[in-house]
């Protein structure tokens, strides 16, 4: 697919390393006097290169032949300046991003806990914050990537306020480095933080002193720690009833305290003192926009299923499921799903695919041969019946969201290594890579820092382009009915709609899917045409 | 070109035997037993320590012997069964589930039958070692006289066999009434005393056979590979045989040959519309390059490249179908299409598959276009189509002559790739419309855990796909002079 646009390597300075040295040498020979580039540095690596082209603007600067040259860009720099004067990859990208921020703060647009409650004066008051106080609670986030997913999005909220303080304090005192300095060391704190707490929540907390630690880091909880839901469930009742008292007959009014006693104001023997008012009962709430996680239900058995918008039951703003699920909290968390499922799936396949890609067009002979009979075989079978396959033959308890992303990503490298391997055809005769091996670098070495780096711009339009293929895979075995049921999948969703009928099920989730397929599809486009020298702006 | 061919079809030899390799080391190396949950596999009542019941769960070993499971998968050791091994697995059936656990348990009587009568060795060696543990005796004694039952031979009707096999027949018919006979049992209540004399039967009729048995040398290596679920799928399937469906009973490959009549009739015309339509939007975009007409193309199909056929089903079913009642909802023929003449038949086929065919083309329309545009731009930039311009040559003939042939090229090599993506595509339309194809069988028989018909299918596409390949070639060495057959 991509082969007619492979970028031509002549017109290109080849990566990071090598462009420093063809940019540099001219300017010894030109003008001795600013001295080259120290000559006794080692040979410029991928690693090297970043620092090498930070001292670079020195040395132009004091130069006055240097100007007339192109400034020194890899290859990904180039890449990535085309990308940007694309227009409609850019708005792809930017949704992109957008859907990345709505997963990771999916509950504060719509979770079960409101952000603040306080108990009515009958119930003797107090309050709470039950949204934080419940967002690693495993009853309320049932699923581990959902408290995963809200360690991220308190991490970078936190990270965001702490940029923010570091940016207002740097330039009161007027040390835009040092602000900077800090904010980069932020950054790295956030994801050693992010790294241990995730990994306490992932790893099973053994008996020994290493699982005792870790159980001790891992910020999951059992059990609410601010339970409302039925508190609140309760006070409503009561206030309507307080409210109906209040206007009724003597004879309902008796009627009313039989069924509900604890409508009575009672003194310490029980003896009834008078009514609370429906003020004292009144609760007060502040909920989220839409007040649904995506697995609460309507209490009610009868006329669950909403199917439009419906203020009496809250905002269900696009209606409920069958079972009285809200469609919008289930769309909402559905992006998490999707998300995960084409970034993990994706990174596996892009890991094995370069790898294998790396070893047959660097060692090509019987390695190369056995490589590509390999991919040859996998491309026979379509991947889709592949899936479908090793979902079959698993064991329902094992059918978890976290198998199929490892299985997408186990068999869909074919493409990685073809595209791989062709760019590893093309560098290995490179002149780098003859002085790489004359100066002794180990074949590890000369693989994974010099000829990879040079090689992986053009994985960048297969994973994006892929994103988009795991999740409609995904999305498409949950239509089937084959998919993970306890997650909230788009295609699981839009079967219900199928089976059921329904408008306000097939819609929601069929615009989300296209929305994020167009996207990740209009990015990959940019980034093919900014890829290609001859459509180069 | 023969040479080429012959290489070709050479060369297809390992990649598919690659590719059922695959196939296989998924379906069985995959966690779970497909005995275990399909029909004759469920849990037995009670430990069969009953001595005279030797009929009870017999139509589970059947049904592991037809499908090939009571075999390891690639190495037979059993020929060297410890001794120790059998032991503890008839204490796990003998105390059964509430001592076992219900895991070992089933474990437990699953490898008793399905070692058969590589279990007599030991069995026979145990009979005199457990005479303290009456019980645990008459468990061995059990299945001893279980695995050591024959069956005769099955011929096919009207088959009249030879003398030899006559006689070979008349043996294990004599052999299983030894077993079966009282001479070889005890009553459950009988004392050691009286088990000696049976055991020692049972030691000599043992003795006879030992050599029957024994494995040596290379017959030994040869007995260990060849005498495995491995093995035994393989000669079967060398022969043509993919085994037969664990739910009907139906053969595998008729099953799919039946459906693949429906997925195809859908499939193939869709396929084809959508290349010529591809071909003809393609030729307009690239003649038309930059004006309005095809930026807004390519918006439009931009868009459709964006939708997965399962939403654009689901919705063209939702709306076409049950709002609007244009087409039906569901099925390739309506129910009473017995009485119909055939043009009224032929149309109402029709009719059930617009919607489903619509599915399929949208699909390959969208990014078969993106193909033939990006061919015929390349092509029309080359120096001969100006050369044809400057001759005064009209417009249409340097498109349609010149142009359009070198331009189609990229389109002739997606052909051959095409049809694996229509199968698969096939799995969801088929599901949305219930279509019962193809993709059905597979959804259906994934369901059910039927893993021969999903083997099976898995290894006819692998089939298609790589003759698809092989033509794509052949095509493509046809239509263009330079490749030549080397």
């Amino acid at each position: 697919m991509n082969d007619g646009h492979d970028p031509d390597p002549d017109v290109l300075p080849d990566g990071d390393g090598e462009s420093l040295g063809e940019v540099s040498l001219p300017s010894w020979f030109e003008d001795e006097s600013t001295g080259p580039l120290d000559p006794t540095s080692p040979a410029p690596t991928g690693e090297l290169a970043g620092e090498a082209l930070a001292t670079l603007p020195t040395v132009e600067a004091e130069t006055t032949s240097l100007a007339s040259l192109p400034p020194p860009v890899s290859r990904r720099e180039i890449v990535l300046q085309q990308f940007r004067k694309h227009g409609t990859a850019v708005w792809g990208w930017r949704v992109t991003k957008t859907l990345i921020f709505l997963a990771i703060f999916a509950p504060i647009l719509a979770s079960g806990e409101p952000y603040y409650w306080s108990a009515p004066a009958a119930k003797g008051g107090g309050w709470g914050l039950p949204w934080f106080a419940n967002l690693f609670d495993r009853n309320v986030y049932q699923f581990v990537l959902d408290r995963l997913f809200n360690l991220v999005m308190i991490l970078v909220a936190l990270r965001y306020v702490l940029r923010g303080l570091i940016w207002l304090g740097s330039s009161i005192l007027g040390d835009a480095g040092a602000g900077k300095g800090l904010d980069r060391w932020v950054g790295r704190l956030a994801w050693a933080v992010g790294g241990v707490l995730a990994l306490s929540m992932v790893l099973p907390h053994g008996e020994g002193p290493v699982g005792k630690v870790i159980g001790a880091i891992d910020p999951t909880t059992s059990a609410p720690r601010i339970a409302y839901a039925d508190e609140a469930r309760k006070a409503e009742a009561h206030e309507a009833a307080a409210r109906e008292y209040a206007s009724a007959d003597a004879a309902r009014q008796a009627e009313l305290l039989a069924e509900m006693p604890t409508l009575a104001k009672r003194d310490d023997e029980g003896k009834v003192l008078g009514v609370w008012s429906p003020e004292d009962w009144s609760f007060s709430l502040v909920p989220t926009p839409v007040p649904y996680g995506y697995r609460e239900q309507l209490p009610e058995l009868e006329d669950r299923f909403i199917t439009s918008f419906d203020f009496r039951r809250g905002p269900h703003v696009l209606g409920t499921d069958e079972s009285g699920r809200d469609v919008f909290a289930q769309v909402l968390y559905g992006t998490r799903i999707a998300m995960t499922v084409g970034i993990v799936a994706v990174s596996i396949y892009i890991l094995i695919g370069t790898i294998l890609g790396a070893l047959a067009g660097f060692f090509l002979g019987w390695v190369d041969t056995g490589i590509m009979r390999l991919v040859e075989v996998f491309l026979c079978v379509p991947s889709l019946f592949l899936l479908l396959m090793i979902i079959s033959v698993t064991p329902a308890e094992y059918r978890t969201i976290f198998l199929i992303m490892a299985v997408i990503g186990l068999i869909s490298w074919t493409g990685t290594t073809r595209l791989v391997r062709g760019e590893f055809l093309k560098q290995r005769n490179q002149d780098y890579v003859a002085a790489a091996k004359m100066l002794g670098m180990s074949k590890t070495r000369i693989i994974f820092r010099h000829i990879l780096p040079n090689s992986l711009t053009p994985v960048l339009v297969t994973a994006s382009f892929g994103v988009a293929g795991a999740i409609l895979t995904e999305s498409g075995l949950s239509f089937l009915g084959l998919g993970d049921p306890n997650v909230p999948s788009w295609g699981a969703l839009l079967n219900e709609g199928r089976t059921n009928a329904r408008w306000h099920l097939i819609v929601p989730p069929s615009v989300a899917i296209f929305i994020t397929v167009t996207a990740l599809n209009l990015v990959g486009d940019g980034l093919r045409d900014a890829l290609d020298p001859k459509l180069r702006k | 070109m023969f040479d080429y061919l012959l290489k070709r079809l050479l060369i297809l030899v390992p990649t598919f035997i690659g590719i059922s390799i695959l196939v296989w080391l998924v379906m069985t190396l995959a966690p779970g037993d497909p005995g275990a949950k399909s029909a004759g596999g469920g849990l037995d009542s009670g430990p069969p320590e009953d001595l005279t019941n030797l009929e009870q769960g017999r139509s589970k070993r059947a049904f592991r012997e037809k499908f090939g499971l009571n075999r390891p998968r690639f190495w037979n050791d059993w020929d060297e069964l410890p001794k120790e091994e059998v032991k503890s697995a008839l204490a796990a059936v003998l105390g059964g589930v509430p001592e076992a656990g219900a895991e070992r348990y089933k474990e437990a009587s699953r490898d008793l039958d399905d070692w058969g009568t590589y279990s007599l060795r030991p069995l026979v060696a145990l009979l005199p070692e457990l005479r303290d543990e009456p019980r645990l005796q008459s468990m061995a004694l059990r299945y001893l006289r279980q695995n050591a039952y024959r069956v005769r031979a099955l011929y096919p009707p009207g088959y009249v066999p030879t003398a030899e096999e006559r006689a070979r027949d008349q043996e294990v018919d004599r052999q299983n009434l030894l077993i079966r006979s009282d001479d070889m049992t005890w009553a459950i209540e009988a004392s050691p005393e009286e088990r000696d004399p049976v055991v020692a039967k049972w030691q000599a009729w043992w003795k006879e056979r030992e050599a029957d048995h024994t494995y040596s040398g290379f017959g030994q290596v040869w007995n260990r590979l060849t005498d495995t679920q491995f093995a035994k799928y393989w000669s079967n399937l060398a022969r043509g045989d993919m085994g037969r469906s664990i739910r009907t009973n139906e053969r595998v490959s008729d099953m799919i040959l039946s459906r693949l009549k429906y997925s195809l009739s859908l499939a193939v015309p869709s396929f084809l519309i959508a290349w010529i339509l591809a071909i003809l939007l393609g030729v307009f975009s690239a003649t038309h390059h930059r004006s309005v007409a095809d930026q807004g193309l390519g918006v439009v199909l931009f868009a459709l490249y964006s939708i997965p056929s399962f939403v654009m089903g689901t919705v063209l079913q939702r709306w076409l179908a049950m709002q609007l009642d244009i087409f039906p909802q569901s099925g390739f023929q309506s129910d009473s299409v017995i009485g119909m003449t055939t043009p009224e038949r032929l149309k109402d086929i029709l009719w059930h598959i617009t919607l489903p065919m619509i599915c399929y083309t949208y699909t390959g329309l969208a990014s078969l276009s993106r193909f033939a545009r990006a061919g015929m731009l390349d092509v029309l930039q080359m120096d001969y189509i100006r050369t044809a311009r400057a001759k005064g040559l009209k417009n249409r003939t340097v498109v349609w002559r010149h142009a359009f042939r070198n331009g189609a090229m990229s389109l002739v090599t997606l052909l051959g790739t095409a049809l694996p993506i229509l199968l698969a595509g096939s799995v969801i339309i088929e599901y949305i419309f219930n279509i019962d194809g193809f993709g059905n069988l597979m959804i259906t028989s994934i369901r059910q855990n039927d893993y021969n018909v999903v083997m099976g299918i898995q290894l006819i596409v692998a089939m298609l796909t790589l003759i698809g390949l092989l033509l794509t070639d052949l095509i493509y060495a046809a239509m263009d002079p330079r490749i030549s057959f080397k």
